[in-house]
């Protein structure tokens, strides 16, 4: 069984972002980018579930511009045994990224999807729900404490409701909590092939001919130019979302009148 | 012409006082009409509860046995039909239960979602907390579809009741649900304390109290002073106290008129879960300590002398 785990790209939590002076946004440039923290937690349940043989693969996807190479290459640092990488230079709203793993999922054909239970920077906590409702399937959120697979068909997870999903695929959210376990207990799979691709995306139809074109299979990349690193494919189109919020304006936030302004500083 | 649709949020027959502060949301729109949603097994208690509520126009109930418990992929195909009568919002609360629900009705209506409101500029404006509530985006969705919103409760006070007597109607709605999910168990702490989330006095817990153990003198202040008990994601992490009191940033987000922060340091993740409290009091043992610059009062104190003091002097 494969797992797919969404693995975001986000500004670092220990960063005190600064609006920008004319209100168009938070400053992103030179600013530490990590990987968002529940996503890393629902990867490292993913790889402990394939370490149990409960799933052969581990499938990190990152949908963000191309320079997002570093931290996709963490992900398969982590562990994970292949990545796809989803290029766009747009800011991703929860339901396109929603759709994106949807159309990512009849390609791959995962038994689970992981996600982390909400994006640090723009803590929508949608996505998994989304996906679920999608690919309608059932969802597990908030889910903490571990996954526990009941033949290979069904899930539980623990937490504030415990749903049994007799479904084969179920959709799991990783909570605040993992525990640490030696770095010798992973096997980490450094250089797993990836597959770059840039796809077009209107209302979430992925091109399948660009994909049949450049012969991407998945299982390893096995089109021209595309070596054992796993150099990427790229198809040549962009994501273009539709239909989504318009961000209007961004100001920093502070405490109520009564109390000191801004909050503490940062170390 | 704005037709708002507010989800309940109930548990074993009592509506949640959510609901309430979802309603002082919606007459931000200026609504023609705000109705609330009731899908139970057994909705007459919640929804004469809810008819009371100043400012509901109509309560619709959902009655069947599938409804008995709060799933979103059994509710959410049921909200996505009922919205489909002339309605223009939807809204849950930001709790568990809304965030559960919410995004899945949204994206079987194919729309985006608006999470955390905490301000409304117009009927389709909203202000929502970012980065951890450091940063506020002002968002505007298309006019032109449904628009799905949680509404972060911190920021609303519960609308009153008792004048209201809106009408109840039972809808009926021709909805396939789907069987791949059911309903095991509920494995909540049974208490007799306030609802963390609705509390008017909450006393938190955080790392330095060092064990699952220890966390006995924070449940024998928060009960002297007939308070909920939280606790930073910290002391969640390290196993001291069940998930469900985690209050911030990735916990529940909270507005006590008191709120008594005990060693707990005051990341900023924590601190937007409760700078909406009215009173904030903290006790730790550094004085640097960030949680003291936006504390009300503050002790700085070995707690564990401090805590049973303090509890006596009571």
């Amino acid at each position: 069984m494969k797992i797919l785990v969404a693995y975001k790209r986000v500004v670092d939590y220990n960063v005190r972002v600064q609006v920008k002076p004319d209100g168009s946004g938070v400053v992103t440039e030179g600013v530490k980018l990590s990987a968002n923290p529940f996503d890393d937690i629902a990867l490292e349940e993913a790889l402990r579930l394939r370490e149990k043989g409960v799933a052969t693969d581990v499938i990190v996807v990152t949908i963000g511009p191309a320079d997002a190479q570093p931290h996709i290459r963490n992900g398969l640092a982590m562990g994970a045994n292949r990545a796809i990488h989803v290029v766009t230079t747009d800011a991703v709203q929860p339901l396109t990224a929603a759709r994106v793993l949807r159309k990512l999922i009849e390609k791959e054909q995962p038994g689970i999807v992981l996600l982390g239970k909400q994006a640090i920077d723009d803590d929508c906590n949608q996505t998994g729900q989304m996906l679920a409702a999608l690919w309608d399937r059932p969802q597990a959120t908030f889910a903490r404490g571990r996954c526990r697979a009941r033949d290979d068909r069904s899930r539980s997870a623990g937490g504030d409701h415990d749903r049994s999903a007799p479904q084969r695929a179920t959709l799991h959210q990783a909570a605040g909590h993992h525990e640490g376990e030696g770095e010798a207990d992973r096997d980490v799979a450094a250089g797993g092939s990836w597959c770059r691709v840039r796809r077009s995306f209107e209302d979430g139809a992925v091109c399948g001919a660009g994909e049949a074109e450049q012969g991407c299979d998945g299982e390893g990349c096995a089109g021209p130019g595309c070596g054992a690193e796993g150099e990427g494919i790229v198809v040549g189109h962009t994501l273009t979302p539709r239909g989504g919020l318009t961000n209007m304006g961004w100001a920093l936030a502070h405490r109520s009148a009564t109390t000191v302004g801004q909050g503490p500083p940062y170390p | 012409m704005s037709k708002v649709l507010i989800v309940a949020e109930h548990l074993d027959g009592k509506l949640n006082a959510s609901t309430a502060r979802c309603v002082t949301c919606a007459k931000e729109i200026k609504a023609d009409t705000i109705d609330v949603l009731v899908l139970a097994s057994a909705p007459d208690a919640i929804a004469g509860e809810a008819a009371r509520i100043d400012g509901v126009s109509k309560v619709l109930t959902v009655s069947r046995a599938e409804n008995e418990h709060a799933l979103a992929a059994i509710f959410a195909p049921q909200v996505a039909a009922a919205a489909k009568n002339g309605y223009t919002h939807v809204f849950a609360p930001s709790t568990t239960f809304g965030k559960d629900l919410a995004p899945r009705i949204a994206a079987l209506l194919g729309v985006a979602q608006v999470s955390d409101v905490m301000a409304v500029e117009g009927a389709h404006t909203f202000k929502r907390p970012i980065y951890a509530g450091n940063a506020i985006v002002t968002v505007e969705a298309p006019q032109d579809q449904l628009l799905v919103a949680t509404v972060r409760t911190a920021s609303y006070a519960a609308a009153g009741a008792g004048a209201n007597a809106a009408p109840i109607e039972a809808l009926a709605l021709d909805v396939a649900l789907p069987n791949h999910t059911r309903f095991v168990e509920l494995a909540q702490g049974k208490s007799d304390r306030p609802d963390l989330q609705a509390a008017g006095r909450v006393v938190s817990g955080g790392r330095a109290l060092g064990s699952a153990d220890n966390f006995k003198i924070i449940y024998a202040l928060a009960d002297k002073l007939g308070a909920a008990v939280g606790a930073s994601r910290a002391a969640v992490d390290a196993g001291y106290v069940p998930s469900d009191l985690q209050v911030g940033q990735t916990g529940k987000i909270i507005s006590p008129e008191l709120y008594i922060a005990i060693g707990i340091s005051g990341a900023i993740q924590h601190l937007t879960g409760i700078k909406d409290a009215g009173t904030i009091v903290a006790i730790n043992k550094d004085a640097e300590a960030p949680i003291f610059e936006i504390a009300d009062y503050g002790l700085v104190g070995d707690l564990f002398k401090l805590v049973p003091e303090f509890e006596q002097a009571l």
